[in-house]
């Protein structure tokens, strides 16, 4: 191999590792950013999973139902039964929409 | 000093200047190769990133909460994690002097952490390696457990098993309880319920988290769960029990039994005198069962008790009669006595004709008999066998019992008569529901499931969809003019078949006025989507100055009101009015 061709050789051989190099450090600092994003996320899973638990006992069917027993006074609110089923003829627009489609 | 040409030269007989082409060849070679070897590299980590990356932060990501949640119907959650911390001690290190101080700054921390001070200070006096202090405080507790400063006693992190409904499900859930322990971790073990049958499934080692879909709807199973309190307190009951089923995919949307318990703390429940630590404002402390104990709140009525069911079988046999066209509906039967192996059965009242409609109606003990006897006692028993009474039912609960079925060979035309009216044979609740979905859904054997179901999935067919028509307007009939009028309701056409079922103390005979009454139904109209088993354990209510203990006065109207309320939880439309017109309006 002549000179040239060897220093040739070398220089591409030099950058490559050069290159590969960059690309190492860039690689181990979005590691670290990462690892930094996972150990947030493991946080806010934690903190959501809490929150989720602490909604449910908060709006549990029977807490709720306490609390409108509680309040009835109040609210005047009671369970839905049969009785709360009505007919859509029973609301006040649909007698308008009717005329309407019928002008 | 030789030089490498030289020795070469010397001892391999080359030429330095004849073997430069080679050494040219030989270095793009090893180039080559190296680019090659590189290349390689690079695609194989394309291909398989995470595979070889042994820093690869992915490799470290821990799941936050090992087990599976249980979540009910509608994606509301029963089970899930939370994070928690046990104090642990090297008792060695502990300097003895400062135990007492330390045990007062742990008795101060609030909230509360409740210890047994005696045991935990004998603990840190030993000379031991290590005690277990807590096993079970919350991340405050445990920065406030830190700030006490003596060496010797640490706090380590794990997860705890937690359920926001508290009660709720109390038996279909179960509970948990720590298997292995370490100081930084504890694995979490299923002790009852679905929490123990799916237990390996929930702990799944796998990279990804299994959660559990229930049938349970939280709704229903909070309506069921009030309702049951209220009846019995009215009905001075105590205890009760309740089960509602999809009629066509075996689905369990609710499963009740009271006395229940907490299963945040399910341990505090496993001692015979519950009566301490029990906040249920439905167990009725003035009445005990037969033998002075209270009913134990861990034992689940409708899946391991197991009764004489008592007249809810008469549809079982005129179920059979009508199958094998041996009457219809409106066929004529004799209600006089009836004579069975030197034994005579009869009615209380109305010993004369009447049609089969009507005999249900009533609830007629002799037309039961007469109608299996027109089909035999093998017959009989191959049909109570098909409807599931044969074997444990294939709910997914380890705390299941199997029916106490006759043997074959003892299954003579005395036991015919006994078991065609509810007697001589005991099955669980769940079994009776099962059995009324497959009368009323056309036919088809269902298989009760706590596990969300994806369509319905025939099972064999039991008897003909016309018998099952035949069937649920019997039902329908017991309601409209029978011994279950209370449970009408309206809007809702509700079926159903009311039992007595005494109860069978230590000698093996009955008691005297200590009963359990059922009310299975189902609902609503001529195709039910639903059956419903409601049981009160001795209750009773005051008719003038006697007690009145027929299901007719006690479980049956407390049913109608349960349908009432489950009615719009449950999408069941008022027979009244079409779906298509139908609103929930705000009234």
């Amino acid at each position: 191999m002549s000179w040239p061709a060897f220093l040739i050789w070398l220089c591409l051989t030099l950058l490559l590792g050069f290159g590969t190099n960059i690309v190492n450090q860039q690689t181990n600092e979005v590691k670290r950013e990462v690892a930094k994003l996972i150990e947030v996320k493991e946080l806010n899973d934690e903190k959501l999973q809490i929150l989720e638990i602490q909604w449910v006992h908060l709006t549990n069917p029977k807490f709720i139902r306490e609390l409108t027993l509680e309040n009835y006074d109040l609210l005047g609110m009671a369970p839905g039964t049969n009785f709360n089923y009505g007919s859509i003829e029973e609301l006040p627009y649909y007698e308008e929409s009717q005329n309407d489609e019928n002008q | 000093m030789a030089s490498w040409t030289g020795i070469r030269k010397k001892y391999f007989g080359m030429d330095p200047v004849s073997t430069r082409p080679i050494r040219l060849k030989f270095l793009v070679f090893l180039i080559l190769l190296a680019f090659v070897a590189v290349g390689i590299r690079i695609t194989y980590f394309a291909i398989d990133p995470g595979q070889n990356s042994v820093s690869s932060p992915t490799n470290n990501l821990k799941k936050v909460f090992n087990r599976g949640d249980i979540l009910d119907r509608n994606g509301v959650l029963l089970a899930s994690n939370l994070p928690a911390y046990s104090i642990y001690a090297h008792p060695k290190e502990i300097d003895k002097d400062k135990v007492d101080d330390f045990l007062d700054a742990l008795e101060a921390i609030d909230p509360p952490i409740h210890f047994d001070r005696d045991r935990e200070k004998q603990k840190l006096l030993s000379d031991k390696n290590f005690a277990w202090i807590h096993k079970r405080i919350s991340p405050d507790q445990s920065q406030k457990v830190n700030q006490i400063t003596i060496k010797g006693i640490y706090t380590g992190e794990r997860e705890v098993r937690v359920y926001p409904n508290g009660r709720l499900a109390a038996h279909v859930l179960g509970g948990t309880s720590f298997g292995e322990e370490h100081v930084n971790k504890a694995e979490i073990i299923g002790v009852a319920g679905v929490e123990k049958y799916f237990n390996n499934l929930l702990n799944n080692n796998d990279s990804s988290r299994t959660d559990l879909e229930l049938s349970i709807d939280i709704r229903a199973q909070q309506i069921l769960t009030e309702m049951l309190c209220l009846g019995i307190d009215e009905f001075n009951a105590l205890g009760g029990s309740a089960i509602l089923m999809n009629v066509h995919t075996g689905e369990i949307i609710s499963l009740v039994s009271i006395p229940d318990f907490d299963p945040n703390r399910r341990d505090e429940f496993i001692t015979t005198d519950t009566k301490g630590t029990d906040d249920n404002k439905c167990i009725n402390d003035s009445k005990n069962t037969d033998d002075g104990k209270k009913l134990d709140p861990l034992f689940n009525m409708v899946t391991q008790g197991i009764y004489e069911l008592g007249s809810t079988f008469k549809i079982f046999s005129a179920a059979m009669a009508l199958d094998k066209n041996h009457y219809q509906r409106d066929s004529i039967i004799s209600t006089r006595p009836i004579e069975i192996m030197g034994k005579q059965f009869k009615d209380y009242r109305d010993h004369h004709e009447m049609t089969v409609m009507e005999a249900v109606a009533r609830s007629k003990n002799t037309a039961a008999i007469r109608m299996a006897l027109v089909i035999g006692n093998q017959a009989q028993r191959k049909f109570l066998m098909d409807l599931g009474f044969d074997k444990k039912s294939d709910v997914q609960l380890h705390e299941s019992s199997s029916p106490l079925v006759p043997s074959e060979k003892n299954w003579n035309n005395l036991t015919l008569a006994t078991v065609s009216f509810g007697h001589g044979m005991s099955i669980t609740p769940l079994h009776l529901a099962s059995a009324y979905a497959i009368l009323v859904n056309g036919g088809y054997k269902v298989y009760p499931t706590l596990l969300r179901a994806n369509g319905v999935e025939q099972g064999e067919r039991v008897i003909s969809p016309n018998t099952s028509k035949d069937v649920v307007s019997l039902l329908l009939n017991v309601v409209e003019n029978g011994t279950a009028r209370d449970s009408r309701i309206e809007g809702y056409l509700v079926g159903g078949k009311t039992g007595t079922s005494e109860k069978v103390g230590t000698d093996g005979k009955y008691i005297e006025d200590r009963n359990f009454v059922i009310f299975a139904s189902v609902f609503s109209g001529e195709k039910p989507n639903y059956s419903l088993v409601v049981m009160l354990d001795e209750a009773s209510t005051r008719d003038g100055s006697d007690y009145e203990r027929q299901a007719g006065h006690t479980v049956v109207p407390l049913t109608g009101e349960i349908i009432a309320r489950l009615g719009p939880v449950l999408d069941v439309v008022p027979e009244n009015q079409s779906p298509e017109s139908n609103i929930l309006a705000s009234k």
